[in-house]
C-alpha cells in the first residue's frame, strides 16, 4: 500500500525540552488515522511540522513517495497538506468568505471577483452542509461556527491531507456528528486525515488506525478494532513514577473554603468544591475542560454568572482580584511571563506588588520597609538571587515561580491557587516547590492545584476533582487515586452521559 | 421581537452601522448648523467648508490604509512638507516641467512610505516610535533643502506655474467646485475601490486583523505593510503639492500636526487604531465632521479655544462609543 504521507524519524528540540525524538508515522488515502497522547507527549509538534509552522531537527518527509521539504505553511498547501489549528486562526474583522479564501482571492482587472468568492464559499458550504452565511463577519460567529469556518477553510485548499487537531473542543454533540459526516465524506473521496483527540470515545466513530505518543517517543500504531480504551489509556499514561513527592507531613484541618456552584454560561457549571485546611486539591482534566477558567472565576479575574462561595461559612462575593485578595485568596497564573510577574521588574517590586498599600510609612512608600519584607521571604522560601534588586526576567524558572509566591505569601493570603505549578520548571526546582506547598499546608493554608501533568496530581494532592468539559466528573481521594481512573472521568470514557449536564 | 432585537444586536456590529452612526453625526451637525446659523447654508460657505476638509481629507484617505493594516503614521504631515517644498524648489530654481515636479512631489511620497515601512517592518521598529523618528527626519531634511526659508513662486518669474497652480490650489471647475475637491474625491473613490476591491485591501485587512493569521495563510505581511505605508507616503505627497499651489509658495512647516487631525479624521470615522477596521469613506467623513464643527462654531463667534475642547471632547465621544458598544455586545 502506497503512503500519500510518510514521515520517518522525525526530531524536534526546543530549548530545554526535547519535543519529538524518532517518531515516524505515516498515513493513507482514505483513512482517519487518530493520533493520541497526553498534554505535551508530542503530538501538536509533529503536526505543525506537517504543516510547515516548524522545521524538524532531522528526519524523513515523504509525500506520495517523493522526499520533500516544508519550509512554510505555502509550501504545506501546495503539496495538499492542511491543517486545522488547535487555536483559532481567522481574522475576527474580516467576513467568512474572505478568511476562507485569504491569500488566494481570484481577481478581474485587478479587482477581487467578489462574486465568484461568495459562490465559492457558498459551495463549500453546502459540501458541508452548513448553514453559515459567507458574508457574515466572523466576530459574530460563536465558537463553533468559528472552528467550523476553520475546517471550511481546510477543505477548500483542496488539501489531500487533512489534519484535525482537537476539532471538537469546541463543539456541540450535534455539531461533532455534523463534523464526523464531513470527515466520512472527505474519506470517502480518498482524502488521507490526521485527527487528534483527547475524547477516546470518539475515536470510535471515525478513526481507521491509533498511533500513541507519549514525551514525544513513538509508541505504537494499531488498527483501531484491534485496541480497547483501557488499553490505550496505560500505553498513553505508561510512564513509571519515581517518589519525586514530599511525604504529607500534617493532619487535614476542617472545612474552611467551599464552592456550592460557580457558573458561566457554556464555559463552565461548577458544583460542590471543598478545601480544608492543611489540604491540597487538584484539579486535573485535559486542557481546554475549564479548570483555568474556573480558577479564574474564583479569583474574580473574570466574571462569572452564578457565584456560591463561602470562606468559613460566610458567604463571600467575588468581583475583582482586589476583592479575592481581601478574601484571603491568591492566585499564581499558570504563565508566569504572561501574567505572574512584572519581568522587567525587580524581585523586590515584584514580591511587594500586590502588598504597596501595607508598605507606606507617614503614607509614603517605605523603601526600607520593602526591601526588609522582600529580603524576609527571600530567606523564607530560599529564592536564589544575588540580590533583591536582580530584575525578575533574570531568574530560572524555579525561583521566579517562589517569587510570585511570595507575592501571595506577604498577603498573608489563605487560600492558594496554583494553576501548572511547575509546568517549564526542572525536576530538582519542582521539589522544592512541591516543600513549599506542603509547608504552606503545614501553617493551615488550603491549596487547589491545577495541574495537566498527573503524576504531580497522583504524588501532591490529598483529593481531586476531575474536569471535562466545564463540568466536574470526578473526585478522587488519594488513597483510591490512579492514572486511569483520572483519565476515565477526564476523557469521560465511563460516564455515559457525554458531556451533556 | 426577538428575532429583531437580536438582528439589531447584530447589525450593531457590522462596520456598516459604524457608518452610518458617523454619516447620523454629520447630517445632524448639518441639520443644526442649517438651522442655528445664519450663514450656513449659504453656497460660499458650503464651499469653504469643502475646500478647508480637501486636504484633510486627502491625508485621511492613505492614513486609514496606514491604521488598518495596524500601524501609525506620525510622519504624515513632515511628508506633506517635503514633498511641498521640493516640488516648489524644482519648479523656482531648477526650471522643471509642472508635470514633472507633481511626479517627482508623489515620489517624494511614495519613497518616504517606503523607508516608514522598512522601519516597522525589517527593523522591527513599533511604528509609533519609527514614524515619530522619521517625522523629525522629514522634517529636518525640509528644513535643509529650503534654508528654513518660505519658497515662493513669483508671478513675474513664472506666471505659466503660478498660472496652473492658483488652478490646483483655488481653481474652480465652472465657477463653482474647487479643483482641490475634486482631487480629494478622487482620491477617496480610487482608495475606496482600492480597499475594498482589490487585493491588496483584504491583504490589509487580513494583516491589521489578526497579523499571525495573514502569515499563516500565506499572506506576505511585511509587504503588505510597507504597500500601506506607500499609500499613506503618496496621498501625503499630494497634499504636500495641493497644499504649495494653493499658497504658490512652499513653506517649511505646512503640513506640521496635520498627521494628527488625519489621525483623528480617521479615528472619528470608524477607524480602529488596533488595525483590521474602518473604511475610506469614514475617515473622509471624519475629516468632515472636524471641518463642519469648527466652520459651524466659527460662524456662532466660538473662540478657537473652546473649538479646540469641543473637538478633542467629540473625539474621545467617538471612541468610547464604539468601546462601549464592543463591550456590550461580546
Amino acid at each position: 500500500m502506497e503512503y500519500i504521507l510518510n514521515m520517518e524519524d522525525i526530531n524536534k528540540s526546543f530549548p530545554g525540552v526535547k519535543a519529538l525524538s524518532n517518531v515516524s508515522i505515516n498515513l493513507k488515502a482514505g483513512e482517519v488515522h487518530a493520533l493520541v497522547g497526553e498534554n505535551g507527549a508530542g503530538k501538536s509538534t509533529l503536526m505543525k511540522i506537517m504543516s510547515g509552522v516548524y522545521q524538524p531537527d532531522s528526519g524523513k518527509i515523504e509525500v506520495n513517495g517523493k522526499e520533500v521539504k516544508i519550509e512554510n505553511t505555502k509550501k504545506a498547501q501546495a503539496l495538499g497538506i492542511s491543517i486545522v489549528f488547535q487555536e483559532f486562526n481567522l481574522c475576527n474583522d474580516l467576513t467568512v468568505a474572505d478568511n476562507i479564501f485569504i491569500g488566494r482571492h481570484k481577481t478581474r482587472l485587478g479587482l477581487v471577483d467578489d462574486k465568484w468568492v461568495i459562490n465559492e464559499t457558498q459551495k463549500i458550504m453546502q459540501y458541508m452542509r452548513l448553514d453559515i452565511k459567507p458574508t457574515s463577519i466572523v466576530k459574530m460567529l460563536s465558537v463553533a461556527e468559528k472552528q467550523l469556518v476553520e475546517i471550511a477553510k481546510a477543505v477548500s485548499i483542496d488539501a489531500k491531507i487533512i489534519v484535525f487537531d482537537e476539532p471538537t473542543a469546541a463543539l456541540t454533540d450535534n455539531e461533532i456528528d455534523r463534523l464526523f459526516e464531513i470527515i466520512r465524506t472527505l474519506k470517502e473521496s480518498g482524502h488521507g486525515i490526521f485527527y487528534i483527540s483527547h475524547r477516546l470515545e470518539e475515536l470510535d466513530k471515525i478513526a481507521d488506525r491509533v498511533t500513541v505518543l507519549r514525551d514525544g517517543r513513538y509508541i505504537t500504531t494499531r488498527n483501531r478494532k484491534d485496541i480497547t480504551k483501557n488499553e490505550l489509556i496505560r500505553l498513553m499514561v505508561g510512564r513509571e513514577l519515581i517518589n519525586q513527592y514530599p511525604e504529607r507531613d500534617s493532619e487535614i484541618g476542617d472545612l474552611f473554603f467551599e464552592i456550592k456552584e460557580i457558573k458561566k454560561n457554556k464555559v463552565f457549571d461548577i458544583k460542590d468544591i471543598k478545601v480544608r485546611k492543611n489540604e491540597i486539591v487538584g484539579f486535573a482534566g485535559l486542557v481546554g475542560a475549564g479548570r483555568t477558567e474556573t480558577a479564574r472565576a474564583i479569583f474574580g479575574a473574570d466574571l462569572c454568572d452564578v457565584m456560591d462561595m463561602y470562606i468559613a461559612s460566610k458567604k463571600i462575593t467575588v468581583k475583582s482580584p482586589l476583592a479575592a485578595i481581601d478574601e484571603g485568596i491568591g492566585y499564581l497564573t499558570d504563565d508566569r511571563k504572561e501574567n505572574g510577574l512584572a519581568l522587567r521588574l525587580d524581585i523586590e517590586k515584584n514580591i511587594n506588588m500586590a502588598s504597596y498599600k501595607q508598605l507606606t510609612r507617614n503614607s509614603f512608600y517605605s523603601q526600607h520597609m520593602a526591601n526588609k519584607n522582600a529580603e524576609k521571604y527571600i530567606k523564607e522560601i530560599n529564592i536564589k538571587t544575588p540580590s533583591i534588586n536582580q530584575i525578575a526576567l533574570h531568574l530560572s524558572g524555579g525561583n521566579q515561580q517562589k517569587v510570585v509566591l511570595a507575592k501571595w505569601l506577604c498577603k498573608g493570603c489563605k487560600l492558594l491557587i496554583f494553576d501548572e505549578p511547575t509546568r517549564g520548571i526542572d525536576v530538582g526546582a519542582k521539589y522544592e516547590i512541591y516543600k513549599l506547598m506542603r509547608e504552606l499546608c503545614r501553617q493551615g493554608m488550603g491549596i487547589i492545584v491545577i495541574s495537566s501533568d498527573l503524576p504531580e496530581i497522583l504524588g501532591m494532592c490529598d483529593r481531586t476533582y476531575i474536569f471535562y468539559r466545564g463540568q466536574i466528573t470526578g473526585c478522587i481521594s488519594a488513597d483510591d487515586i490512579s492514572q486511569e481512573k483520572v483519565l476515565e472521568c477526564a476523557t469521560n470514557v465511563k460516564n455515559d452521559f457525554s458531556g451533556r449536564l | 421581537m426577538n428575532q429583531i432585537t437580536l438582528f439589531y444586536d447584530n447589525f450593531k456590529k457590522t462596520p456598516l452601522f459604524k457608518l452610518i452612526s458617523r454619516l447620523s453625526i454629520l447630517i445632524l451637525l448639518f441639520l443644526i448648523f442649517s438651522v442655528s446659523t445664519f450663514n450656513f447654508l449659504s453656497p460660499d460657505n458650503l464651499i469653504t467648508i469643502t475646500l478647508q476638509v480637501a486636504i484633510y481629507a486627502v491625508i485621511a484617505s492613505g492614513m486609514s490604509f496606514i491604521l488598518i493594516v495596524g500601524a501609525t503614521d506620525l510622519s504624515a504631515g513632515s511628508i506633506v512638507g517635503l514633498s511641498g517644498i521640493i516640488c516648489a524648489i524644482l519648479l523656482r530654481d531648477y526650471g522643471f516641467s509642472m508635470a514633472a515636479a507633481i511626479l517627482i512631489g508623489l515620489i517624494i511620497g511614495i519613497l518616504c512610505g517606503i523607508f516608514n515601512g522598512i522601519t516597522c517592518t525589517y527593523l522591527r521598529l513599533l511604528p509609533f516610535i519609527a514614524t515619530l523618528g522619521t517625522m523629525w527626519v522629514f522634517r529636518g531634511l525640509t528644513q535643509l533643502l529650503a534654508n528654513g526659508q518660505p519658497v515662493t513662486i513669483r508671478n513675474e518669474n513664472h506666471p505659466e506655474v503660478a498660472e496652473i497652480f492658483r488652478f490646483i490650489g483655488s481653481g474652480r471647475i465652472g465657477g463653482i467646485i474647487p479643483v482641490a475637491v475634486i482631487v480629494a474625491l478622487l482620491v477617496a473613490i480610487v482608495l475606496s475601490i482600492i480597499l475594498n476591491k482589490t487585493v491588496l485591501g483584504r491583504n490589509i485587512f487580513a494583516t491589521g486583523s489578526n497579523t499571525e493569521a495573514a502569515r499563516l495563510s500565506g499572506i506576505n505581511v511585511r509587504k503588505t505593510t510597507i504597500l500601506a505605508f506607500i499609500v499613506g507616503g503618496v496621498t501625503c505627497g499630494l497634499a504636500g503639492i495641493m497644499v504649495t499651489a494653493r499658497l504658490t509658495s512652499g513653506q517649511v512647516n505646512a503640513g506640521t500636526g496635520y498627521e494628527l487631525e488625519a489621525i483623528a479624521a480617521c479615528v472619528i470615522g470608524g477607524v480602529s487604531l488596533a488595525g483590521g477596521e474602518g473604511t475610506v469613506v469614514g475617515a473622509v467623513i471624519g475629516a468632515l465632521i472636524m471641518a463642519m464643527l469648527r466652520n459651524g462654531l466659527n460662524l456662532n463667534g466660538v473662540n478657537s479655544f473652546w473649538q479646540q475642547i469641543i473637538i478633542g471632547l467629540i473625539l474621545i465621544i467617538a471612541v468610547a462609543f464604539d468601546t462601549f458598544q464592543r463591550r456590550k455586545t461580546s
